[in-house]
């Protein structure tokens, strides 16, 4: 059931991901290199789950069906924030990247759908 | 066109997308919100490594981002989710797009998933314009 709260939360929920990402990820790799990466996993990955999918701030009622799914997890926001933020700058759409990622997520499907 | 890159760049997108999905409900299961956290230490880290700090998926300098993200959330829209709980052994979270599951309940989210990233995008890109 979607309200205009749930609406809100979630569209901010989309929103605070790739920002947090393309503001801080870039930053601590720079300074740290690898393990900056790493600190980047933990401390904004991580933290923005326990706010989008921990607490909820991302709606998915199709989550409490009889048949729960299927799952959009917040990482669409990830890609589609990043990816926009680069066309908008006048960067090219680079297909050799995009098509790795679709058949890298059939395949993770694939196999996701596989084990039970 | 690289083909060899394309299927590196599919294999290594492919681990963080079924890593993600098995790793992270799991650790929820186990240890709960802190195991939610911790799973992002897990899986994340080691998936932007190697997709990423390593180069596993082709992105060009310049070339519009493409992050791991997008398989991440390809596998779990197309495959669902597996825990391995504590007690009950691997059993499944949730049901993807290849089981059948209702994609038009999801669509909602998606759109707005997709126009909050939308607006992010353009404050990243006034924020880099801005930068000195």
């Amino acid at each position: 059931m979607w309200t205009w709260q749930t609406v809100l939360t979630t569209i901010f929920g989309g929103l605070i991901f790739p920002l947090v990402i393309g503001l801080v990820w870039g930053k601590l790799a720079d300074d740290y290199k690898s393990f900056g990466g790493v600190l980047a996993g933990f401390f904004i990955v991580g933290t923005i789950w326990l706010l989008n999918h921990g607490i909820g701030l991302m709606h998915e009622p199709q989550m409490s069906s009889s048949l729960p799914g299927p799952w959009s997890d917040m990482a669409l926001a990830a890609f589609w924030g990043l990816f926009v933020a680069d066309l908008i700058e006048g960067k090219k759409i680079d297909w050799e990247a995009i098509v790795s990622g679709l058949l890298g997520g059939v395949l993770g499907g694939l196999l996701l759908f596989a084990m039970v | 066109m690289d083909l060899r890159r394309i299927f590196t760049g599919m294999c290594t997108g492919a681990f963080v997308g079924f890593g993600v999905f098995t790793i992270w409900p799991s650790s929820l299961a186990r240890w709960n919100w802190l195991g939610g956290w911790l799973a992002a230490g897990i899986i994340i880290t080691t998936g932007w490594l190697v997709n990423h700090y390593a180069s596993g998926m082709p992105n060009r300098g310049n070339g519009a981002w493409v992050d791991m993200a997008l398989p991440i959330w390809l596998s779990a829209l197309l495959g669902g989710t597996v825990i391995l709980d504590p007690v009950n052994g691997l059993v499944r979270g949730a049901y993807g797009i290849f089981h059948g599951a209702n994609t038009g309940a999801a669509l909602m989210t998606i759109f707005l998933q997709l126009v909050g990233a939308t607006l992010a995008g353009y404050l990243l890109y006034t924020m880099r314009r801005s930068d000195v």
